[in-house]
């Protein structure tokens, strides 16, 4: 038989895993986002990875 | 550090969103190795907004902008989108080990709303995943409620013609030989 979309949407939000919590958001706004400093090396892995993507 | 000030007002005002957020970004990130961080990015950004902005119900229009930016980004290498269908389906089976098949209908579900144009498919997710009233989509989408029903109503149909081409009695096998072809195109 064919699969009812309607029906499936019904389904889909319980099917979701849980996400993040609201405990986790209240530290990652407490932090602030992490200053960004250059590294060297991880610019140079990214580089010669990116033709792979 | 983010001031105390503005940590609190905006926790305050994020923990009415949380719920429906957090789902919107798991029908959209679910699978993604970034799914985490790309909520974070969202929300530090809005963070980042709040002092500037005098109307904060923009916030969650916002938010959820930078989580289909940040999805799409992602899913632009052809490698990282196919690990991301593998996980997506990995995670749906593990949540439903007891109806493989329902697991497989909801991959194949989301399959074709990735295929939904932006707009129809951030409207449908809004409003059966999140949860969100017609009226909040429009103000979220920044249309009329007329404008948003449209686009859900024209999402479901586009979905149920997706599904209607195997709209015939099918056993699970033959069903699953189906899907695989259409998620290795």
């Amino acid at each position: 038989m064919s699969p009812d979309p309607d029906r499936l949407l019904a389904e889909l939000p319980a099917a979701l895993p849980l996400g993040f919590t609201l405990l986790e958001v209240t530290d990652w706004v407490a932090r602030g986002r992490p200053r960004r400093r250059f590294h060297a090396l991880v610019w140079l892995s990214r580089v010669i990875r990116w033709p792979l993507n | 550090m983010t001031a105390p000030d503005t940590a609190t007002a905006f926790m305050t005002w994020y923990a009415l969103h949380h719920e429906r957020f957090s789902r919107y970004c798991r029908s959209r990130a679910l699978g993604l190795d970034s799914a985490d961080d790309i909520a974070q990015d969202a929300i530090l950004s809005a963070l980042e907004q709040w002092d500037r902005l005098t109307d904060k119900s923009r916030l969650l229009a916002y938010m959820i902008g930078i989580v289909n930016n940040r999805v799409r980004n992602s899913l632009r290498s052809a490698r990282v989108h196919q690990r991301f269908l593998e996980e997506r389906q990995r995670q749906l089976s593990a949540r439903l080990p007891a109806r493989p098949e329902l697991a497989l209908d909801l991959h194949y579900l989301l399959r074709a709303i990735d295929g939904l144009p932006e707009a129809s498919r951030e409207a449908l997710l809004l409003l059966t995943v999140s949860g969100f009233s017609i009226r909040e989509i429009a103000e979220i989408q920044q249309s009329t409620e007329g404008a948003v029903k449209t686009r859900v109503s024209r999402a479901r149909r586009q979905l149920r013609e997706t599904f209607d081409e195997d709209g015939r009695d099918l056993p699970l096998a033959e069903r699953l030989r189906i899907y695989a072809s259409i998620l290795l195109l």
